[in-house]
């Protein structure tokens, strides 16, 4: 089915809750692209799942989301692979993993059965290690790194894989202030420079309020607004959500 | 794989082959005995099951810790082991329903069945975020569940069948004939083919099961394949070898330790070579040391145990 509106993704009286998450019903919104969004909303409210479902992680309970040209579960894994990529809230632990080997991985969608990494693939990963600053981590081992580092390795696999749509679930949780700032300027970066859509969650409106095209706000009750940073904050809507 | 990667796996295959061939030529009976009978129908067929076994069994053991994410996993400990060894006990107690002339499949076949059973089971008990002690602990009990149902079953059975059973139950090498060692032999073949499709999926999935469906995994299938390759690599080795342990679980230690590399397709073979490097030691010590009390197990057992203790102690952490 055509996408109506030209959006990279909309969803339509979507409802998740897959896997014991908080269900959430009647949600409407779509990501254009080349847009940075970020999506609020307090502890338990169901930011994960949204974002789990929007990344195709989880099945949708009702509804519909489109993505590109078609429907987002008529896409298999490998398909799917190749438009989103996702950066998790869990930490690959693992024994003697090095960076450039898990930026690699990020390759896995477009390389053989072996995953062998071709010319191309090798180029790609080296521009995403100049893009995000981190080429002297390449040798080091990713258990060693700091959280602020691992963050920017963990995007640097999904910038690696390609995507159309980036999806990162709480990316600024345990970084320190500068480091949040680093993050949050790579992704506007990211979003501009590559035109790829970027949506990921986070508490802070303060970061975010002077980078982000959309907020995304899940009220308590469950309902999602879609608004600019702007009206976001004069609106009152973030203050009563959040008690501040 | 890189060249320093490259030749430590070859150092590693030299030595491999160097106790074989010191095996296949110094015996219990010494060097000077080097009669034919001996060499080919005694010694041969044990050095050649070692390789494969213990290479088969540390294979196991490093696709159980990538998919349970748990470096304390192997086919003992998590009691894949014991799976096959109640197949085992059915179809050589059970001769009721499995007439006796047929034990040479039905072993093999009861061995495959029971180890997949235990490994579907794990799979619906374990929860996503299990600790990786819990685990370990859910494959103790489920081994001794399997040893009481033996029991139960021992008092239902004939002495001779009994002791076929605990004869097997031992943990050996030197059980395969000359004549049963080409079918072992392609079992074996059979078994490890499968290894060479999941290398790159075990990579993916090593960082996380959500990251790996992300890249385009069908986890279920992957899954399912995983089973298959992984009891069929522990039954055949457990129908002709009887529950050998710990290899599993430390050869994956040591191939890590030795390559400083997670990536499976380099870790792989150097596990496969620290396996049969780790059964065929274990005979050697037999051989050197000729008192009648040590077997393979109970070597390993010795050995083993105090390895694993060790890295518990020293890794609580991690083990959270």
């Amino acid at each position: 089915m055509k996408n109506s509106m030209n959006h990279l993704m909309e969803f339509n009286n979507l409802k998740v809750g897959f896997g014991g998450c908080q269900i959430l019903s009647e949600l409407n919104g779509f990501i254009n692209q080349g847009e940075l969004i970020a999506l609020m909303g307090i502890n338990g409210v169901g930011k994960s799942c949204l974002l789990k479902t929007l990344s195709g992680l989880h099945p949708l309970m009702s509804g519909q989301i489109h993505f590109q040209d078609k429907v987002l579960s008529d896409y298999n894994p490998s398909e799917r692979s190749l438009s989103i990529a996702v950066v998790l809230t869990e930490k690959p632990a693992v024994d003697y993993l090095r960076v450039f080997e898990l930026i690699a991985l990020g390759r896995s969608p477009h390389t053989n059965f072996w995953g062998e990494l071709s010319k191309l693939d090798e180029e790609i990963i080296s521009k995403v290690l100049v893009l995000l600053n981190i080429v002297e981590l390449k040798n080091r081992f990713f258990d060693g790194l700091s959280d602020g580092q691992k963050q920017k390795v963990l995007l640097a696999r999904a910038l690696a894989q390609e995507p159309r749509l980036l999806i990162l679930d709480e990316p600024t949780t345990y970084l320190d202030i500068p480091s949040k700032v680093e993050l949050m300027n790579l992704l506007l970066k990211i979003s501009r420079e590559k035109n790829m859509a970027v949506i990921f969650s986070t508490h802070d409106l303060n970061l975010i309020e002077n980078i982000v095209d959309q907020v995304w706000l899940i009220e308590k009750e469950g309902t999602l607004i879609q608004q600019s940073p702007k009206e976001m904050k004069s609106s009152g809507l973030y203050l009563k959500n959040f008690n501040v | 794989m890189n060249l320093i990667s490259f030749n430590k796996l070859t150092i590693l295959a030299v030595i491999t082959f160097v106790i074989m061939s010191v095996l296949f030529f110094y015996g219990d009976v010494g060097f000077s005995y080097n009669d034919p009978l001996i060499l080919w129908h005694l010694r041969f067929p044990k050095i050649i099951v070692a390789f494969f076994a213990g290479g088969m069994l540390a294979s196991a053991g490093l696709l159980l810790q990538v998919f349970f994410h748990n470096p304390l996993a192997g086919p003992d400990l998590l009691g894949i082991n014991a799976g096959a060894s109640l197949g085992v006990a059915l179809a050589i107690m059970g001769s009721a329903f499995f007439p006796a002339e047929f034990l040479v499949l039905t072993i093999p076949v009861m061995a495959f069945l029971g180890a997949m059973a235990i490994f579907i089971l794990l799979m619906f008990l374990v929860r996503k975020n299990i600790s990786k002690i819990s685990l370990i602990i859910l494959g103790l009990l489920i081994s001794s569940f399997t040893a009481s149902t033996v029991s139960v079953l021992v008092n239902f059975s004939t002495s001779l069948q009994v002791k076929n059973f605990l004869s097997w139950s031992m943990g050996t090498f030197k059980d395969v004939t000359l004549e049963n060692l080409p079918i072992f032999v392609g079992l074996s073949m059979l078994s490890l083919v499968g290894l060479f499709f999941i290398p790159k999926k075990l990579n993916q999935f090593m960082i996380g099961e959500n990251y790996a469906k992300s890249m385009g995994m069908n986890v279920k299938s992957f899954k399912l394949s995983l089973i298959i390759i992984c009891s069929l690599l522990v039954s055949v080795v457990t129908a002709y070898c009887g529950p050998v342990v710990f290899i599993g679980v430390i050869a994956p230690h040591l191939a890590r330790a030795l390559m400083k590399k997670s990536d499976v397709r380099i870790l792989l073979p150097t596990v496969f070579f620290f396996g049969s490097f780790l059964a065929l030691s274990s005979e050697l010590i037999l051989v050197l040391v000729p008192v009648n009390f040590l077997s393979t197990n109970s070597l390993l057992g010795l050995i083993g145990a105090p390895i694993i203790a060790l890295y518990l102690i020293r890794d609580q952490r991690r083990l959270q």
